[in-house]
């Protein structure tokens, strides 16, 4: 049931940004198509920085742990903030490939 | 192009495991306790004012109940320290309040890994002959937790704590899906590091 909330409302949403954007801001259709691919990419890079970021993280709590007498639990990984800072990053590379691509 | 590829993966997972109760039926199921020498409540976190986190409450309920219950006659809580408050003593404190007594409680503090929390126990209770424990912890650890402590020679019944019904919406699905993927990682690693210690002795 909330499952189909959810994807119900996004599809409602998602419509009146349709609208908007062909009506109110004159956006072409056709190139939505390009902008999902955009976003695909930024997702893509999304996931690249965070599996960067927890496997150098592992390693590099895995050798302070084993270098210093002091501990430091691998669940610090596994830290929320550390996902939204990989969208930050995967966002900021994405926008500069793009404003590259542009300029 | 990778980019693109990572980025399809990521929504069909996301899709996936959001949307579909598939996560749900890999999670481990309830388990009947079985009667031991012991229970074994492994440590979960506490707060530096004191307050133990919700797992580290699950479990020790859940090894509060076993005693009560009368399947194990000792009750073994161990805990992390955090600057100021000890998980063991705030725990062994609840037990105390909650009927448990005072000679059936044994401390297993600053334990730091679930290896280090097998060592530990393994020092104290095999001095006491005790062989056959049930392990307490959450589900998802208890493959982990139970090759642990058998790999120190006890006896293991895993006795896991319930986990809370999270798993009919997306965004708990979402939640179990990342706790899983964290224990696969602790196991990866665990079983690592194991290659790694049986190369070097």
């Amino acid at each position: 049931m909330t499952s189909v909330f959810i994807l119900g409302l996004i599809a409602v949403t998602s419509l009146g940004g349709y609208l908007v954007g062909v009506r109110g801001l004159g956006l072409p259709p056709s190139s939505l198509g390009r902008a999902f691919i955009h976003t695909i990419e930024t997702l893509g890079a999304t996931l690249a920085f965070a599996a960067l970021n927890v496997a150098i993280g592992t390693a590099a709590v895995v050798a302070w742990r084993s270098l210093t007498p002091w501990f430091a639990s691998t669940y610090i990984v596994g830290d929320e903030s550390l996902l939204v800072l990989s969208v930050l990053q995967g966002l900021t590379f994405s926008w500069w490939r793009i404003a590259r691509a542009r300029a | 192009m990778l980019c693109r590829l990572l980025g399809a993966a990521f929504l069909i997972v996301f899709a996936v495991v959001a949307f579909t109760p598939l996560v749900g039926s890999l999670s481990p199921r309830a388990i009947q306790a079985a009667r031991a020498d012991a229970a074994v409540v492994l440590a979960g976190s506490i707060s530096t004012d004191g307050v133990l986190s919700d797992s580290s409450l699950r479990r020790v309920i859940q090894g509060i109940q076993l005693y009560k219950r009368g399947l194990v006659p000792l009750l073994v809580l161990s805990g992390a320290v955090a600057p100021g408050s000890s998980e063991a003593e705030t725990r062994a404190e609840l037990a105390r309040e909650l009927g448990v007594a005072d000679s059936a409680i044994i401390l297993l503090t600053g334990t730091r890994t679930t290896r280090d929390e097998a060592t530990k126990a393994a020092r104290l209770l095999q001095a006491r002959g005790v062989r056959h424990i049930l392990v307490v912890t959450d589900p998802l650890h208890m493959a982990r937790a139970r090759a642990a402590f058998t790999a120190e020679g006890f006896e293991v019944s895993p006795a896991p704590t319930g986990r809370p019904r999270v798993t009919n919406s997306p965004g708990g699905r979402l939640r179990l899906g990342r706790d899983m993927v964290v224990e696969w990682l602790a196991t990866l690693l665990y079983r690592t590091s194991q290659l790694w210690q049986r190369r070097t002795t």
